[in-house]
């Protein structure tokens, strides 16, 4: 790879599913230390592209960039956990995977300790979003995609997510974090950077590390395109 | 190699934990063997055939139970994967598709082993056939037949795990690829139900080991073709 390439992004992406385009000639890159706001309506592309990003899904067209292959904390709408497995069990399971042992920490971080023992199907949407965050923040990944992160949280579980994101920029200036969301209201406060999609393009790009009137405008551009 | 095969364990360990906590494959080979097995006995019985007819067509009958009931279970392997993705979290943490493939053949070729020894046990019994004495020489040969079984069922579950009649498309991709499977293991059981020993300078065993060894080696290089989107 050439030093001036991305090590994070994608170049020229194409991507149907079906018979419907959901990606169209993307480029983007993603630098360290970022924490990326992604915005766009329903069909934007938003969870298409954090799925190639995370090697999870392979382009039609165009390269995905990826240093960090298997170090990537994904959180999807899906829950990547097993559901006939506990809490305690997946998590013993994705960290000796990772080769890190800090299963008693995440409990304890995510306010799983009381249904550590509870299979995973059993437990509550919300308590299985804050079971899919743990996994997802095991091993601290340099890389952090989070899709929709808000949408099954109480008040309490976005403030732990709020804090952990916020903790990765302010702690490891290395670490990039994705945020694909609608709820600008509660997670816009991390943004350095807001991406807007629309029907599988960029509408707008704030850049890396802009200021707020900028990362305000992208917001007013995407706010502007759903009406 | 040796953190590679740790992730193998640790992938194994969870298949095993998966299947005792549902039960379910292993509930369903033992009940699809048991019931095979007792049509074929009241089907065969003593008054109809005698015991050295019966003792003819016991590997054909045994192989038909064995793979008939292995059959229904080709697309299970993969459901506990698809219930929340789990896989992706598994290729999110850096596993690879080999590894997943490995351990799931692993498990599948424990438990194919474990239906044809009940197999041969319940189709003893139900055929009265003496087979104390060809036991060990009949366990190689279920052994290897399972592991190529598992080989096959594994990536033909995971192929067929996204259509809605997976039920019904894993037997019919896998069966064409059964034959020389079915063929070897019928023969090489007939010669020691009929004889007491196998031919190893026969053209079966080599062709149980190559089955064995196609099927490993184009699943650990495709599952993780088939497993990515």
């Amino acid at each position: 790879m050439k030093e001036d390439e991305p090590s994070f992004g994608v170049q020229g992406v194409q991507k149907t599913l079906g018979h419907t385009p959901v990606l169209r000639q993307i480029s983007l890159s993603f630098g360290p230390g970022e924490c990326v706001l992604l915005l766009g309506a329903n069909g934007a592309g938003k969870s298409t592209l954090l799925r190639l990003l995370a090697g999870l899904s392979h382009a039609d067209k165009g390269r995905v960039l990826n240093s960090f292959p298997g170090r990537i904390g994904f959180l999807s709408h899906h829950l990547f956990l097993y559901g006939r497995l506990t809490v305690r069990e997946n998590l013993e399971l994705f960290s000796a995977i990772s080769g890190v042992v800090r299963v008693e920490e995440l409990l304890s971080h995510w306010g799983l300790e009381p249904h550590a023992h509870t299979l995973v199907s059993n437990l509550s949407k919300g308590n299985q979003a804050r079971a899919a965050l743990a996994r997802a923040f095991i091993g601290e990944p340099p890389v952090l995609l989070l899709d929709e992160p808000s949408s099954h949280l109480d008040d309490r579980g976005i403030q732990l997510l709020v804090d952990c994101v916020r903790a990765r920029v302010v702690q490891a200036s290395s670490a990039l974090s994705v945020i694909a969301t609608h709820d600008i209201h509660r997670l816009g406060s991390l943004a350095t950077r807001v991406v807007g999609l629309a029907r599988g393009q960029v509408l707008a790009d704030s850049g890396p590390n802009a200021p707020s009137h900028e990362l305000q405008r992208v917001i007013d551009l995407y706010r502007e395109s759903n009406r | 190699m040796n953190a590679w095969l740790r992730v193998v364990g640790l992938l194994i360990s969870k298949e095993i934990r998966l299947e005792w906590r549902g039960r379910e494959l292993i509930v369903l080979l033992a009940c699809n063997a048991l019931f095979t097995a007792v049509l074929i006995g009241v089907g065969t019985s003593s008054a109809v055939l005698d015991r050295a007819t019966t003792g003819k067509i016991f590997p054909m009958l045994l192989w038909v139970a064995f793979v008939l009931s292995t059959l229904t279970s080709l697309s299970r392997s993969y459901e506990h994967e698809l219930e929340g993705r789990a896989f992706e979290g598994l290729l999110l943490s850096g596993v690879t598709g080999s590894q997943m493939y490995l351990s799931k053949v692993t498990i599948g070729s424990a438990l194919f082993f474990l239906n044809f020894m009940l197999l041969v046990v319940v189709l003893a019994v139900a055929l009265d056939q003496e087979l104390f004495s060809v036991w060990q020489e009949l366990a190689i040969v279920g052994f290897f037949s399972s592991t190529a079984l598992a080989s096959l069922a594994v990536i033909i579950g995971a192929i067929a795990s996204t259509s809605r009649l997976r039920g019904v498309l894993a037997p019919l991709l896998a069966l064409p690829l059964l034959f020389p499977l079915f063929f070897a293991g019928t023969e090489m059981t007939t010669e020691l139900v009929l004889r007491g020993a196998i031919d190893v300078k026969a053209v079966w065993p080599s062709l149980l080991l190559v089955v064995n060894a196609v099927f490993l080696v184009l699943g650990v290089n495709l599952y993780d073709f088939v497993v990515r989107d």
